[in-house]
């Protein structure tokens, strides 16, 4: 066991990972900080550039990205009452106020240490369970992986929006898309319109940057068109009590910090519920267990804690499934997924046993990660803030810009007109209000869907016996037609009132 | 016209598009083969049949289930035209990128686009389009040495 930490903190610690650590943990706190990017929107432009890389220092880059993006995203929302990202939503319900009361940066401090608490907490649960659970996914032949994938979709698609039709509808478009190129099976086109650079299907990364970053900084590009610079709150008042965070005020919060970080973490290694829905829950949770209720929303640290601690404990555990599955838990795991497809690695239930001297050395550099979090957080707080109030007329322009570059890298000269496609539909599924998430997970999980599905009608030939053998299988199958119908009935029986399914 | 009757209309458009592909596309654009025990095709089939279906559902509960028959539809003419503007502007700097360079190219996007956001100091647009372009390329062409259009 100590043999396996040494090898995997001697793989980590090498002078490239390293510094892709820091710029991963600096580039996630800038994207998070200014309002309209987001840690997403970083790894999907920086999926391209992991080609260069080794795979330690690849997924130490983008993991690394992931962990700054949710510390990066409360500053403006403590300091703007802009959340930087959709997550860091409700951090602004107590860190705003207490921005006006000349707290803000006792706050962003709050938020800093609460955060790294809860990833902490989560990356330790991740190491824990993903190698147990991989042994049990070992055993599981395609017919089990076929039926985990169909839960994992009927999952995510139920839960994902406002709209389950949209939803679904949302994943069956990216399970179409990721039919393109050759058929699995047989070799023959499909959908590659006499272009050879579509045999191999469409690039992840290129459809990635499209529907998720180009669109969004199209999307701000139109929104913030002629709006004047925002303008934050100072980070804090002269009062020495107000720029500090002590021991004390940390410790009260660390019943809160430990139960958002718990829910974070069990919400995290669900497929689908993402960062967001997690915040808000831990945010309620902390007002149920308060004794003194009233005083969340009016600048409660209790607040800041509670739901940084739970968007942050989301990132680790969305690596359970991943890992142990091949299923990413949300959609920065599926581009992470695409980065490991990159490299020649697959995940899943044999990861561990192939590629266990990677698996670790990622898990040390997860935890070097939140170290650096840490300090380069604590220490980079006034350039975050400057960060936050970034000029959105040279950020979104260089960021489009960035978005082509990384389209170029990854599927050259065809890449810039894909990109510019993908952009189109992300713009229309924004506009519309279709789940991005649902169609980026159908893609990614696409190929697995089909090759299992293929495997177990092989290994059935014509028999339906087959199935009634398997009976893990069967009871995901079950669960999964359970999930459904319940997502149904819960439509139909709200159908009279206010809901949109 | 209200979000009831617009994604109405979109979930019907998605239905008829789902069934011309059903009908044209697949047998059109998916290469047949007898030889293997799952046809090419079949995927395919399943995620647009499903499309269609789901966007069938979708119209039918906003006309007779939906409750909400106030709310107005999301329908902005001169943001779909800005949307427009700013889909040509990339479509002329992915232009210019493949035919002169990416140098051109960029400049051109990240030039554009500042003057589209609001700008009108012209120095001020003048560093926005150069700057990110030339330290893209400088990074890339001259620190890395990976070849940029």
């Amino acid at each position: 066991m100590l043999d396996t930490v040494i090898t995997a903190f001697s793989d980590a610690l090498t002078v490239q990972t390293l510094v892709l650590i820091v710029a991963g943990v600096f580039i996630g706190q800038f994207f998070g900080a200014i309002p309209g990017l987001s840690a997403l929107t970083a790894i999907a432009i920086a999926v391209p550039l992991t080609y260069y890389f080794t795979p330690v220092g690849a997924l130490a880059f983008l993991v690394s990205i992931n962990k700054g993006g949710t510390v990066g995203g409360s500053v403006s929302a403590i300091l703007m009452n802009t959340p930087g990202t959709p997550e860091a939503a409700a951090t602004a319900f107590d860190g705003h106020p207490l921005a006006k009361q000349g707290k803000g940066l006792k706050a962003l401090k709050m938020a800093l240490f609460s955060s790294v608490t809860g990833d902490t907490l989560s990356d330790f649960v991740l190491f824990a369970v993903s190698a147990p659970l991989a042994l049990i996914a070992i055993r599981m032949g395609p017919t089990e992986m076929l039926a985990v994938i169909v839960f994992a979709l009927t999952i995510i698609a139920s839960l994902v929006g406002k709209s389950m039709f949209k939803g679904l509808i949302a994943a069956f478009l990216g399970l179409l898309l990721a039919t393109v190129g050759l058929d699995p099976e047989g070799g023959t086109s499909r959908f590659i319109f006499g272009m050879p650079d579509l045999m191999d299907g469409l690039p992840i990364s290129a459809v990635g940057i499209g529907v998720l970053a180009m669109a969004e900084v199209l999307r701000q590009l139109i929104v913030l068109r002629g709006a004047a610079g925002d303008s934050h709150l100072p980070l804090s008042s002269e009062r020495p009590e107000d720029k500090r965070l002590s021991w004390a005020e940390y410790r009260a919060c660390l019943r809160t910090i430990l139960r958002s970080a718990a829910i974070g973490t069990g919400i995290g290694a669900l497929p689908g519920i993402g960062s967001s829905a997690a915040a808000f829950i831990g945010y309620n949770a902390a007002i149920r267990a308060s004794k003194h209720p009233e005083t969340f929303g009016k600048g409660n640290i209790e607040g800041v804690a509670a739901t940084e601690s739970a968007n942050s404990s989301v990132v680790g555990a969305n690596f359970i499934p991943l890992l142990s599955l091949g299923i990413p838990g949300n959609v920065a795991a599926a581009l992470i997924l695409g980065a490991f497809i990159v490299h020649g690695i697959q995940p899943g239930p044999h990861l561990m046993q192939e590629q266990g001297r990677l698996v670790y050395a990622m898990f040390a550099a997860m935890v070097i990660a939140n170290g650096t979090n840490l300090l380069l957080g604590y220490f980079g707080l006034r350039i975050f803030a400057l960060a936050a109030r970034a000029p959105a007329l040279v950020v979104f322009p260089t960021i489009g810009l960035v978005c082509l570059t990384g389209a170029f890298l990854t599927s050259g000269t065809f890449g810039l007109p894909l990109v510019v496609g993908f952009a189109v539909i992300g713009y229309l599924m924004r506009a519309l209000g279709f789940s991005f998430v649902t169609f980026i997970i159908g893609f990614v999980l696409g190929p697995s869907f089909e090759l299992s599905f293929r495997q177990t009608v092989i290994l059935a030939d014509g028999d339906l016996g087959y199935l009634v053998d398997r009976p893990i299988a069967m009871v995901i199958f079950a669960l999964s037609a359970f999930a459904l119908s319940r997502t149904i009935w819960r439509h139909v029986s709200t159908s009279g009132k206010p809901v949109t399914p | 016209m209200t979000l009831r009757i617009f994604e109405a209309l979109v979930g019907a458009g998605l239905s008829l598009l789902a069934l011309a592909i059903w009908l044209w596309g697949i047998p059109a654009w998916v290469e047949p083969n007898d030889f293997v025990t799952v046809a090419p095709d079949l995927m395919p089939r399943v995620a647009v049949g499903a499309i269609g279906v789901l966007g069938a559902l979708m119209c039918l509960h906003r006309l007779f289930l939906e409750p909400d028959r106030t709310t107005p539809a999301p329908i902005e003419p001169a943001t779909i035209g800005l949307a427009l503007i700013v889909l040509a502007l990339f479509a002329v700097s992915v232009t210019l990128m493949l035919t002169v360079g990416f140098l051109v190219g960029g400049v051109f996007i990240t030039g554009a686009l500042t003057v589209f956001m609001g700008q009108r100091t012209w120095w001020a647009i003048l560093l926005t389009a150069v700057c990110p372009p030339l330290l893209l390329w400088g990074f890339f062409e001259v620190l890395l040495g990976i070849p940029l259009p």
